[in-house]
């Protein structure tokens, strides 16, 4: 158990990154809330000392991105609805088309294109936190680039 | 565009309101946290939280669950969660009683819908093929009679000595199995409380508790030996890539006599990558006399290239499956070289050139995905009209078998017949319309195609009611028109006016 006190300060600091991230690649604002609080909780009792910010960081993206993943896996078992992402949050209308085009990407470049594009990760980062190899997220982040840039000057230009 | 997908992704914020309820429930740890010590000295350790949640019924059954977890699990409502996620067929879950006479205690592993938590900091994320080879092996595994002394010794969750966690749960129950270091198991099962009664103020009493004395070193062996292999099962699924390197990570060119392939083909090269990632290049062979320089090779099939940072390479094909991969590193001005690697192998090319073909050919075709959309809901009717110079003229067959081909083949094989590649709509060349309709679920759905003559075919796809007709989407594709007239004919179409 650990930090325990500072759950306010936590939240403040990571939340806005973790829902983000959680939301784009589950596309759902209560599987988001789900995923983030559950995230959370597991850095309160689980955590490990960390060696900085960066590590606490990515540390919790990695739990965040894991939760996101397994809730998609059970979406796909029990045929779950995402919801229309921009119906039930406000996103200004020129940012609509492309966060639309990225929602329709698979789960698998979702997740790298938003932690590269959105949180500027590095590729060798992006490796540790997703536990796919460095070619793999190169791979997906050319392939997913192509798919986003067609879909959304396809549909959304 | 990156910059833009950053820009909109970056305004999107955490609600004030769940903000406040996720502060809520981590503040709620720390007075919900119960250490106690047992009278044998074995520490029992759990975290429980109150779920703070959008839904009242969620709270209700977090805080039946949460209470559970007071006694059951380190792994508390994170467990519960995780658990939730995992693999969450519960459906399909048996309870334990209904499996005692089996010779594994706790039931059919590859019945239950387990996670295992092998204490490794994965919390029980492995793959399919790995959980299948461990319910091979808790099943097989001898659990050796029930342990009736346990001298007062009890769960042994988060002490230093676990060594990993089994839990699942079933309609109306959760259950562990602990099993420390020495190879004390633990089974306990609780059964939750009914979520219509309020949340239990004291933590349940487990329903039922089973102990055994396992050889852990033979667990072990078996459990790390599986999970050994789900690095490598990780790895192959990640390492579709070819000994020259990742294509798809490249920006190559192919190039036969008559295709040429590169990445403003979208989807054919993006295809072509992945098969020549896949493609079964074989063992390196020796270079065949006289063709050992790249340029010696004359009777190329095809060509591949790429370059990067100044490195040039290239692939290529002979007609009898001869293949040289070569590379030069060039400098700044591009006009010297030196060579930086050769290689040879031999490759079947008459399957090689059938893949290449097949990738064009896929890449034309929608995808199955975009069928199913096309086709989904159930068909009403299916009218073909003549909209040729300003006419609209219903000419799908009257008599009863002609008009059920129609509305089949506009229905099925036309849309089948639809290809990716978009040719641009003209209002001279537009010839027929298919209007079909579909009913699904409570939704009327029109989707009108418009064929032209120069093969282009555009879908406006409508929702009808009863205030008039929503646009739902629209979308471009390409169809053989000749073909597509063909068919219409075969099946009684009257085309000829």
């Amino acid at each position: 158990m650990q930090k325990c006190g500072c759950a306010r300060e936590a939240v403040e600091k990571y939340g806005d990154m973790l829902y983000r991230i959680s939301l784009l690649i589950l596309k759902n604002t209560a599987d988001a809330e789900d995923a983030v609080q559950e995230t959370f909780i597991k850095y309160f009792t689980k955590a490990p000392e960390f060696a900085d910010g960066e590590h606490e960081k990515a540390w919790l993206i990695t739990v965040a991105t894991n939760k996101c993943r397994d809730m998609l896996r059970c979406r796909t078992r029990h045929e779950t609805e995402s919801e229309e992402l921009l119906n039930t949050y406000a996103v200004e209308k020129s940012d609509s088309g492309i966060l639309e085009a990225l929602m329709e990407l698979s789960d698998k470049y979702r997740i790298i294109m938003v932690l590269f594009y959105v949180e500027q990760y590095k590729i060798d980062e992006i490796a540790d936190i997703t536990g796919v190899s460095v070619s793999a997220v190169k791979m997906r982040l050319s392939r997913g680039r192509k798919l986003l840039e067609e879909k959304y000057r396809k549909e959304y230009m | 565009m990156d910059k833009k997908l950053r820009n909109a992704a970056e305004k999107i914020t955490m609600p004030e309101d769940m903000k406040e309820r996720i502060i809520k429930a981590c503040e709620n740890i720390d007075k919900t946290n119960i250490e106690r010590t047992d009278n044998d000295g074995y520490t029992e350790v759990a975290s429980g939280t109150e779920r703070i949640s959008r839904k009242n019924n969620i709270i209700r059954i977090v805080s039946a669950v949460a209470a559970c977890a007071v006694l059951a699990a380190g792994i508390g409502t994170t467990g519960v969660l995780l658990h939730k996620n995992h693999r969450s067929q519960l459906a399909g879950s048996e309870d334990v009683d209904a499996a005692e006479s089996r010779s594994c205690p706790f039931g059919d592993f590859n019945e239950l819908d387990y996670t295992f938590d092998a204490n490794d900091e994965k919390y029980g994320y492995y793959s399919d093929e790995t959980y299948a080879k461990l319910s091979e092996f808790l099943n097989g595994f001898s659990w050796g009679e029930e342990y009736e002394n346990t001298e007062g010794r009890k769960i042994v969750q988060d002490t230093p000595d676990k060594y990993c966690t089994l839990y699942w749960f079933t309609d109306d129950a959760n259950c562990t199995v602990w099993i420390s270091n020495d190879g004390f198991v633990n089974y306990v099962k609780y059964v939750l409380p009914d979520v219509s009664e309020p949340p239990l103020s004291e933590p349940l009493e487990p329903a039922e508790s089973k102990y055994y004395m396992i050889d852990i070193e033979a667990f072990d062996k078996g459990v790390q030996e599986i999970l050994a292999q789900e690095e490598a099962i990780a790895a192959e699924k990640e390492s579709d890539v070819s000994p020259f390197g990742d294509f798809t990570a490249f920006d190559f060119e192919l190039q036969n006599g008559t295709v040429r392939i590169n990445k403003n083909n979208g989807r054919s090269y993006e295809l072509v990558a992945d098969m020549l990632n896949r493609w079964d290049w074989g063992e390196e062979t020796e270079a065949q006399p006289g063709r050992e320089d790249p340029f010696a090779v004359t009777d190329s099939e095809y060509e591949i290239s790429w370059e990067i940072d100044h490195d040039v390479y290239w692939l290529k094909i002979a007609e009898d499956g001869y293949v040289i991969y070569s590379g030069d590193r060039y400098d700044e001005d591009y006009l010297n070289s030196e060579e930086i690697c050769r290689k040879y192998y031999n490759i079947e090319v008459n399957s090689f050139d059938e893949g290449i073909y097949e990738c064009i050919s896929e890449a034309e075709s929608i995808t199955q995905e975009e069928i199913d959309d096309l086709t989904s809901g159930e068909l009403i009717s299916a009218e073909l009209y003549d909209i040729s110079e300003g006419k609209n003229e219903n000419i799908t067959p009257t008599s009863e078998g002609d008009k059920q081909y129609v509305e089949e083949f506009l229905s099925g094989m036309f849309i089948d017949m639809l290809k990716d590649n978009i040719i641009p709509e003209s209002q001279e060349d537009l010839r027929y319309s298919a209007v079909l309709m579909y009913k699904d679920n409570d939704k009327t759905i029109r989707r009108t195609y418009y064929v032209h003559e120069n093969g282009c075919v555009v879908l406006y796809a409508y929702e009808v009611t009863a205030a008039g007709e929503e646009p739902i989407t629209t979308a471009s594709y390409s169809v053989d028109f000749n073909e597509f007239e063909n068919f219409l004919v075969k099946f009684g179409a009257d085309i000829e006016n």
